[in-house]
C-alpha cells in the first residue's frame, strides 16, 4: 500500500473514530456551564440562585383581555390543571393564600411562632390591655372574623401572624382570584420542580402551562379574546437558547452558502470547492471529539460557537489551492506555504490555549474545540488533502483581478502615515475613555429582549414579587445556629421597617424559630394557675362572660408542654416549601435566605446587621452588585489571560524568527488594527464587553496569517497576484462568518461577530500597508524552512 | 387563620343588604312583591346613609352599640366608616374586605379564602344586579308587609350558610331601607338601624 493511500485510509478510520465518540455523548445545554467553577462565598450564593433558587424557578402568568369573569374563570381552571401536573410544585392563584394543613400548623403553635410572646404579654396589665383591644374589634367590622378564636387567643398572635406571613404587600383579589392593582391582569405564579437552570424542564414546564391554557381557554365561553402572558427566568433561559439556535443556524447556514457561493465562483470547480472543506469538517469532528473526551459532554452554544472555526480552517485550504502554480501543483505549492501555515497555526493555538484556564466552562471547551480544530485541520491540509488530489494537479484559472489588486497592495504603503496618525488619535481616543471602558453591567449583557423585559418587570411589580437585588445570606455550621443568627437579623430589620428604610422582609425563622428561641417563649407562659390569677384580674369592670377564656388557658397550657417544632413538624405544602427553600445545607454548612423588599438605603441595612453584631454571620448581599462584581472578575480574568495569549505568540515568533525586526513586522499592523478596531467599538456601542476580548482573541489567531503572509514579502507577479487573492478571499470568508453572527442580538454572538469581522478586516488592511518590502523593489525576507 | 374561617356571616349580610334595598323604587301603582324591589335596585348607583349598630354576642355581658356612615358604589364598593365607640374604615372591593384599625393596622381578608362568605356575597350581588334566580338559588326568598312597611325575609338554603345564619330579617319603608336583623344559630344577633342621606 503507498504512502498516500494509507494517510487516506488512517484519515477515513480517525473520523469514523470521531463520529462515535461525538454521538456518544451527551449534549447539554445547562447555561450553568458558562458560569463560573470558584467564586468567593457570596458569589457562590448567587450562582446558587442564578441556579436553582427558588426565584430561578417561578413562572410569572399573567392573563388579560376579555371580561374580568372571564379572566377570574380562566385563572382557577388554569391554576387547577396545572396543580394536576408533575411539573410543578406550587401553583398560587390567589384563590387560597394560606393551605388548611399551613393554617393549622400557624393557629396550634401560635405561642412558640408569634414574637409577641413575653412574661408581659401575659401579665395583668398585658392581657387587659389585649382584653380592650378585642372589645374594640368585637365593635368593629371585624368582628365576624374574630368573634370566635377571642376566646382562644385574646392576644391575638394567630392573627397578629398571619398578618406578618401575608407579607406587608397588599394583595388585591378580584372575582376570587389574584389580580394587578388595577384589576386588567389576573396573575397566577408557578414554581416548577425542577432547577431554573434545566432548560429542558423549563421549556416543559413552559409548554404545561400554555397547553392548560390553551384547553382552559377552549373550555370557557367569551374566552377567545383573552391573552396569556409567560415571564420568568426559566422561560428567559428557554427563550435564550432557542434564539440562540436559531440565531447560530441561521447565521452560520447563511454564511456558509456566502461563502460556498464565492469561493465555487473562484474556483469554478466543485471538485476544488469540496476539497476546500475536507480540512473545514475534519477540524470541526476532531474538536469536537476532543470536548467530548476532555469534559465527558458538549455544550451546544461550544458546537455553534465552533462553526466560527470555519473562518480559519477554510483560508488553509484557500491558501493552498489559491496559491497554486502549474509548475509542481498542489504539492509544490504546500511545501511553499508550509512554513507560513504552520506558523500561522501555532500562534493561534497559542492564543487559544490561555481559553484552556478561564473559569467558563464554555469558554474552556471553546478552547479545546478551536485548538484541536485547528490542529486537525492543518494535518489533514498538510497530509491528506496533497493525497486526494491528482499527481501534479493545479488549479491555475487567471484570477481577472490579482494584477490590480497586488498593485494596489504595492502602493499600500503610501498611506503609512495616514494610518500612523489614525493609529495616534485611536489610542488618544480610547485612552481619553478609559475610566468608562467596560460594561459590567450584567443586565447590559442579557440576551433578553426589552420588550420582555418590561413584562417581566411589569408582571414582577403586579406581584409584588420581594426584592430581587438585596437579600440578607445568614451562614453557621448547623441548623440552630443559622436560624438564631436568622432571628436575630430579623431584630434587626424590624427596626428597620419601623424607620420605613424597608418595608418587609421574609426568613425560615418566622416558620421554624430556633430551639432557644421556642424554648425562650414556652418559658415566657405563665403556669395555668397564675394565667387563671392574671386573667381573673385582668377581667376585673370589662363586660365579658365569666368562664368564656377557658379555651385560652388549656391552650396556653398546652402550648407549655408541647414538644419543640422542626422541619418535620410542618406538613403544609407552602410552608414547608418556604422553609426548604429558605435554608439550606451544603458541603457541612447551613445557608439562611432572608429576602427582603423595599430596600431604600442599604449602608444603613449594614450598619443595622452590624449594630446587631451580626458582621461575620449575616450580610446583605447585594447580587446586583455582586454579579457586576463577578463579571469584572470574569473580564479582568479573562484580560489576563489575553494578555498571556499575546506575550506566548510574541516569544513564539521571537523563537521562529530570531529576529526582533521581523517579530515586530508581524505583530505590529495586529497591533495597530486592534487599536483601531477597539476605538471603533466604543465608538459604536460606548463600552467593551468580556465578549469582545474573547474577540480580540480570534482576531490575532485569524489575522496572524495575513501578516505572516505578507511577511514573506513574496508580493509580485503572478505568484504575489495569487498570494493577495488568497488572502483577500480567507478575509472575505471570515468577515462573512462573523459578520453573519453579528446581525444576532445575543450579545455574545452580536460582539464576537462584530469584533472579528472589524478586526481581521482591518488587520489585512494594516498588514498591507505597514509591512515593509512590499512595493515595486521586493526585499524578500523569508526564514529558513522547510517541509 | 381560624378566626378568619370560621367567621360569622352576620357581618357581611348587614353591609350587603345595603346593596339590596337602599332604595326601592317601586311603582307606586303597581304590584308590591319581591320582583319590583329587584328591579328597583338595579337603578341605584350609589348611596350614602348613617347607621347605628346594635351587637348582641354570648361572649359579652351588655351589648356592644356602634355607629357611623355608610357608602355604596355599584356594582361592588361598600365602605363603613365607624366613629363611635373607635374610629374604623372598612371596605369592600372586589373580593378583597380591608379594615383600619384606629392604631393604622390594617386587616385583609378575600373572599376566596372562606367560601361560605363568598357565596354570600355573590348571592347579594346578583340580588343587586336584580337578579332573583341567583338570589334564589342561595335563599328562600320571602316579602312581607306592605309597601309603607315591609320585610324581606332571607332564609340561607346552603348548608354552610344555614349552620351558621338562621334569618336575615331586611325591614324598609317605600324605597328607602331601615333596619337590617342577622340571626345567627348560636344565639348571636345584630341590628342594623339605617338613615338615607337621601330619602326619597
Amino acid at each position: 500500500m503507498s504512502r498516500r493511500r494509507l494517510a487516506i485510509l488512517l484519515w477515513l478510520s480517525s473520523l469514523s473514530l470521531l463520529i462515535i465518540v461525538i454521538v456518544k455523548t451527551p449534549f447539554t445545554t445547562d447555561m450553568s456551564a458558562f458560569l463560573p467553577r470558584a467564586p468567593s462565598p457570596p458569589q457562590q450564593v448567587l450562582v446558587d440562585q442564578l441556579r436553582d433558587g427558588v426565584a430561578s424557578r417561578l413562572i410569572l402568568i399573567g392573563i388579560e383581555g376579555a371580561t374580568p369573569v372571564v379572566r377570574s374563570v380562566i385563572s382557577r381552571d388554569l391554576a387547577n390543571r396545572l396543580r394536576g401536573l408533575s411539573e410543578f410544585e406550587l401553583i398560587d392563584n390567589g384563590e387560597e393564600s394560606i393551605s388548611k394543613a399551613d393554617a393549622n400548623y400557624v393557629w396550634r403553635n401560635r405561642y412558640v411562632l408569634s414574637s409577641a410572646v413575653s412574661s408581659e404579654h401575659f401579665s395583668e396589665e398585658g392581657l387587659r390591655q389585649a382584653l380592650q383591644r378585642d372589645l374594640e374589634l368585637l365593635a368593629s367590622a371585624m368582628e365576624p372574623l374574630v368573634k370566635d378564636s377571642i376566646v382562644h387567643d385574646p392576644t391575638g398572635e394567630a392573627l397578629s401572624l398571619g398578618r406578618t406571613f401575608a407579607g406587608d404587600t397588599h394583595r388585591e383579589i378580584r372575582d376570587g382570584v389574584w389580580t394587578s392593582q388595577d384589576g386588567a391582569r389576573a396573575l397566577i405564579v408557578a414554581q416548577t420542580r425542577a432547577a431554573g437552570f434545566d432548560i429542558d424542564a423549563q421549556e416543559a414546564a413552559w409548554d404545561a402551562v400554555r397547553l392548560a391554557f390553551a384547553q382552559s381557554q377552549r373550555k370557557v365561553n367569551g374566552a377567545t379574546e383573552v391573552r396569556l402572558l409567560t415571564s420568568g427566568p426559566g422561560i428567559f433561559g428557554v427563550k435564550t437558547r432557542a434564539e440562540m439556535k436559531h440565531d447560530i443556524s441561521v447565521y452560520s447556514t447563511a454564511a456558509v452558502t456566502v461563502i460556498v457561493t464565492l469561493l465555487f465562483l473562484l474556483y469554478r470547480s466543485l471538485w476544488v470547492l469540496a476539497l476546500t472543506m475536507v480540512p473545514v469538517m475534519s477540524g470541526a469532528l476532531a474538536g469536537l471529539a476532543a470536548v467530548c473526551l476532555w469534559s465527558g459532554f458538549v455544550h451546544g452554544i461550544t458546537v455553534g460557537f465552533g462553526v466560527t472555526l470555519i473562518g480559519e480552517s477554510v483560508d488553509y485550504a484557500i491558501y493552498l489551492f489559491v496559491q497554486s502554480k502549474s509548475q509542481g501543483g498542489t504539492q509544490a505549492s504546500l511545501a511553499r506555504i508550509w512554513p507560513t501555515l504552520r506558523i500561522g497555526a501555532l500562534v493561534s493555538i497559542c492564543g487559544f490555549l490561555s481559553m484552556l484556564f478561564s473559569s467558563f466552562t464554555g469558554f474552556v471547551q471553546l478552547g479545546v474545540f478551536t485548538i484541536v480544530g485547528l490542529a486537525s485541520a492543518l494535518t489533514v491540509t498538510r497530509f491528506i488533502l496533497p493525497s486526494l488530489v491528482p499527481q501534479g494537479f493545479a488549479w491555475t484559472r487567471d484570477i481577472v483581478f490579482a494584477p490590480t489588486l497586488l498593485s494596489l497592495v504595492n502602493r499600500a504603503g503610501t498611506l503609512r502615515v495616514p494610518l500612523i496618525l489614525l493609529t495616534g488619535s485611536a489610542v488618544l481616543f480610547i485612552a481619553s475613555e478609559r475610566d468608562s471602558l467596560w460594561r459590567d453591567d450584567l443586565a447590559s449583557m442579557s440576551p433578553i429582549s426589552a420588550a420582555d423585559q418590561r413584562l417581566d418587570h411589569a408582571l414582577r411589580q403586579d406581584m409584588g414579587a420581594p426584592d430581587v437585588r438585596y437579600v440578607v445570606i445568614a451562614s453557621a455550621a448547623d441548623q440552630q445556629s443559622v436560624l438564631e443568627i436568622c432571628e436575630r437579623a430579623g431584630d434587626a430589620l424590624q427596626q428597620l421597617i419601623a424607620d420605613r428604610t424597608l418595608t418587609g422582609f421574609d426568613g425560615p425563622c418566622r416558620y421554624l424559630p430556633s430551639n432557644k428561641t421556642q424554648i425562650a417563649r414556652k418559658a415566657a407562659l405563665p403556669k395555668q394557675e397564675a394565667l387563671r390569677i392574671n386573667l381573673a384580674q385582668a377581667l376585673a369592670g370589662l363586660p365579658f362572660a365569666p368562664k368564656v377564656f377557658s379555651p385560652f388557658l388549656d391552650e396556653v397550657a398546652a402550648a407549655r408542654e408541647a414538644s419543640l417544632l422542626r422541619r418535620e413538624s410542618l406538613v403544609g405544602a407552602a410552608l414547608a416549601f418556604k422553609v426548604d427553600s429558605l435554608l439550606l445545607s451544603r458541603n457541612e454548612q447551613w445557608v439562611a435566605t432572608m429576602p427582603l423588599s423595599g430596600v431604600t438605603e442599604p449602608e444603613r441595612l449594614i450598619a443595622a446587621l452590624a449594630s446587631h453584631g451580626l458582621s461575620g454571620e449575616a450580610s446583605l448581599l447585594d447580587l446586583k452588585a455582586e454579579s457586576d462584581r463577578l463579571l469584572e472578575r470574569y473580564r479582568h480574568e479573562s484580560l489576563v489571560l489575553a494578555s498571556l495569549g499575546s506575550i506566548v505568540i510574541a516569544a513564539l515568533l521571537l523563537i521562529y524568527f530570531r529576529s526582533f525586526r521581523q517579530c515586530a513586522v508581524v505583530l505590529t499592523p495586529l497591533i495597530v488594527a486592534l487599536i483601531i478596531t477597539i476605538a471603533v467599538l466604543i465608538l459604536e456601542h460606548g463600552q467593551l464587553s468580556l465578549f469582545n476580548i474573547f474577540g480580540f482573541l480570534l482576531v490575532v489567531a485569524v489575522s496572524s496569517n495575513y501578516c505572516l503572509f505578507f511577511q514573506r514579502g513574496d508580493m509580485h507577479g503572478d505568484h504575489g497576484g495569487r498570494t493577495a487573492t488568497s488572502l483577500l478571499v480567507a478575509n472575505i470568508c471570515t468577515v462573512i462568518g462573523f459578520g453573519a453572527l453579528s446581525i444576532s442580538r445575543i450579545p455574545v454572538l452580536f460582539d464576537l461577530g462584530r469584533t472579528v469581522a472589524i478586526g481581521t478586516a482591518l488587520s489585512l488592511l494594516t498588514a498591507a500597508i505597514l509591512t515593509p518590502g512590499l512595493g515595486p523593489i521586493q526585499k524578500p525576507t523569508q526564514p529558513e524552512s522547510s517541509l | 387563620m381560624r378566626a378568619a374561617c370560621e367567621a360569622t356571616l352576620r357581618q357581611w349580610v348587614v353591609l350587603i343588604s345595603l346593596l339590596v334595598v337602599v332604595r326601592a323604587h317601586a311603582d307606586e301603582h303597581g304590584v308590591w312583591n319581591v320582583e319590583a324591589l329587584m328591579a328597583a335596585r338595579q337603578q341605584v348607583k350609589s348611596d350614602s346613609a348613617t347607621f347605628v349598630e346594635h351587637k348582641y354576642l354570648r361572649i359579652l355581658m351588655q351589648r356592644i352599640e356602634s355607629s357611623g356612615t355608610l357608602h355604596y358604589e355599584a356594582p361592588d364598593w361598600i365602605q363603613k366608616v365607624t366613629t363611635k365607640p373607635t374610629q374604623e374604615t372598612f371596605e369592600l372591593r372586589g373580593d378583597t374586605v380591608s379594615s383600619i384599625q384606629r392604631d393604622g393596622q390594617r386587616f385583609t381578608a378575600t373572599l376566596g379564602e372562606h367560601p361560605e362568605m363568598a357565596a354570600l356575597v355573590e348571592a347579594m350581588r346578583s340580588t343587586l344586579a336584580g337578579d332573583l334566580i341567583t338570589l334564589r338559588q342561595h335563599y328562600t326568598v320571602e316579602l312581607q308587609g306592605s309597601r309603607d312597611r315591609w320585610q324581606l325575609r332571607l332564609t340561607p338554603k346552603e348548608r354552610f350558610v344555614s349552620e351558621k345564619v338562621g334569618e336575615i330579617v331586611i325591614s324598609g319603608s317605600l324605597a328607602a331601607l331601615t333596619l337590617v336583623e342577622v340571626h345567627e344559630r348560636d344565639g348571636d344577633r345584630s341590628e342594623m338601624f339605617i338613615q338615607s342621606d337621601d330619602p326619597r
